[in-house]
């Protein structure tokens, strides 16, 4: 069944993807320990809130990024 | 105060979207595959309403609201957990679609039970499944009792209402299946979208003239409710990074969401819909916003009461046609994602545990076991509700804990070398044994760590430590 698995050379996790979509896994992670507090305010928002949702809002181009490095052959 | 026009409003919102559901799939004959996975044929529209729809339930509505109220930053890990479980998803769960496509798979025990070739592995995970989603459909019925009371203005203690709108939704999803939930879906999006634009924008300018000046309100108040405690206290900031990895493992391990997992027609509109999804995190920081300009407007709120602030600001200072449209779009959040999760319990238990060779092979006979099952778990769930309700919240922390156990084994099932189905049953044992543990003794943090990734890391260690046990040489 392995075998059957990988023949059909989809997307099968590759080091660039897993990379590229570790950046904004690895902010949102660690973002309690570096980012945890209220000032400066951007945009009006606590900085620890502003940090989240920047980091949220920009997973998607990453993943994106990630999904043309998984399509590629 | 017109109790009736709210409650009327729900009512019709309730009614309307159901029919337009069922409408939806009047044509459709219903196979088990058409029933259960909808047929495999979601294309990137529907499967996103499906995700979402099933991501978006009525704790995210009042709990979101609710937790950035009474507890302030620790609220944020809401909008972290779904955008991690959507990265791990994007490698992960094509892999898994593409098992189940070419096996015919059904439920996520199917998964187990293929990838292991074992059985009774399968049964374990169905077990599994079953058991920490009931406290989840219980859940959602909490959530439409606390708003039909409010709708009601305290007139009525809503209890049978709930159960009325829970049984509707019962019977939609008897007929319609996961097609007709994907169709109803539609609806209830589009209307918790403007409900939440409302309480998240238009509340907070109306009052403070903006959402960032009922911040800076907030923060005169409790300087410190933006940030976390630093260090290993309870909803510090190791229980923040504990919560959101543990959380995001198990996001996808919801036996509904697997179901809509199965039903992408191809792997390209999952892994789009995969990328797209934290997009919608959006909507949570408007309910952050709605639950802090309740913490100005209605202060004082205790415990429990916190999930119901912002709802009690749109009760005391709008119409009632506003509270029942805002309300109808919070019974649907709790009744559109119970529906779906009713469906994958009752699958699992007609797929799974029951052998579906003693009730005949047919596929008229599967999809009949599991619309009678439907009922079963619906009269289960209700049941628990009625006698069960005020530890619902300690449950659900322990069900996305439980859940989660069933990710190291989906995990390592992506590998080359699987470990032996032995392994993975004795680490989902160990995993949800210390859960046990931990709850009799009423703990929620370990060091600081939430309780359900010690017990995460317990269970992947047990598989690592027991790779080739029982294994065939």
């Amino acid at each position: 069944m392995d075998d059957q698995r990988d023949a059909d050379g989809g997307a099968r996790p590759n080091a660039a993807s897993l990379c590229v979509a570790a950046i904004p896994f690895c902010a949102l992670v660690f973002g309690a320990f570096l980012a945890n507090y209220s000032e400066p305010r951007i945009a009006g928002l606590p900085f620890f809130l502003a940090y989240l949702i920047f980091w949220v809002l920009t997973t998607p181009a990453f993943l994106w990024l990630a999904n043309r490095l998984l399509e590629r052959k | 105060m017109n109790p009736t026009v709210a409650l009327a409003i729900i009512g019709v919102v309730i009614v309307l979207t159901t029919a337009f559901g069922l409408f939806g799939v009047r044509k459709i004959r219903m196979s088990p595959q058409q029933f259960i996975v909808g047929g495999r044929s979601f294309g990137a529209v529907f499967l996103w309403l499906l995700m979402a729809g099933e991501v978006y339930t009525s704790f995210t509505f009042l709990g979101a609201a609710g937790w950035a109220y009474g507890k302030g930053a620790p609220a944020f890990y809401i909008i972290c957990y779904l955008t991690l479980g959507c990265t791990i998803g994007l490698f992960v769960l094509p892999l898994v679609w593409r098992v189940a496509r070419q096996h015919n798979l059904l439920t996520n025990a199917d998964y187990f039970a293929t990838c292991y070739q074992s059985r009774s592995l399968g049964v374990l995970a169905a077990v599994v499944g079953v058991v920490f989603l009931i406290p989840y459909i219980t859940l959602q019925l909490t959530g439409i009792q606390i708003l039909l009371r409010i709708a009601g203005y305290g007139s009525i203690d809503a209890t049978v209402a709930a159960g009325l709108a829970f049984f509707l939704v019962v019977i939609f999803v008897f007929f319609g299946g996961l097609r007709g939930a994907a169709w109803a879906s539609l609806i209830k999006d589009a209307l918790v979208l403007a409900a939440v634009m409302f309480a998240g924008i238009l509340l907070p300018i109306q009052f403070f003239g903006s959402p960032q000046n009922a911040i800076d309100q907030v923060m005169k108040l409790k300087p410190n409710w933006m940030t976390l405690v630093p260090g290993g206290g309870e909803f510090g900031t190791i229980w923040f990074v504990s919560t959101i990895l543990l959380t995001g493992c198990g996001a996808f391990m919801w036996p509904h969401a697997i179901a809509a997992t199965y039903s992408a027609k191809d792997e390209k509109s999952l892994r789009r819909n995969l990328a797209g999804l934290p997009f919608y995190q959006i909507m949570l920081l408007l309910m952050y916003f709605a639950g802090f300009s309740a913490l100005i407007l209605k202060p004082g709120l205790k415990g429990q009461e916190v999930d119901q602030s912002f709802m009690l600001v749109v009760q005391e200072h709008y119409p009632a046609w506003t509270l029942g449209l805002v309300g109808g779009a919070g019974c649907l959040a709790a009744l559109i994602p119970a529906a779906t999760q009713i469906l994958a319990a009752a699958s699992l238990i007609s797929k799974n545990i029951l052998s579906t060779r003693a009730v005949g092979a047919g596929e008229g006979n599967q999809t009949l076991l599991t619309r009678c099952l439907i009922v079963g778990v619906a009269l289960l769930a209700f049941g628990l509700w009625i006698f069960e309700k005020a530890t619902l919240v300690g449950l659900l922390l322990i069900a996305y804990s439980g859940i989660t156990q069933l990710f190291p084994g989906v995990l390592f099932s992506l590998m080359r070398q699987r470990p032996s189905a032995l392994s993975v049953v004795l680490g989902i044992l160990v995993g949800i044994g210390l859960l046990v543990l931990f709850a009799a003794e009423g703990m929620t943090v370990l060091s600081g760590l939430n309780v359900g990734f010690v017990a995460l890391l317990a269970n992947a260690m047990t598989v690592l430590l027991f790779w080739r046990a029982g294994s065939r040489p």
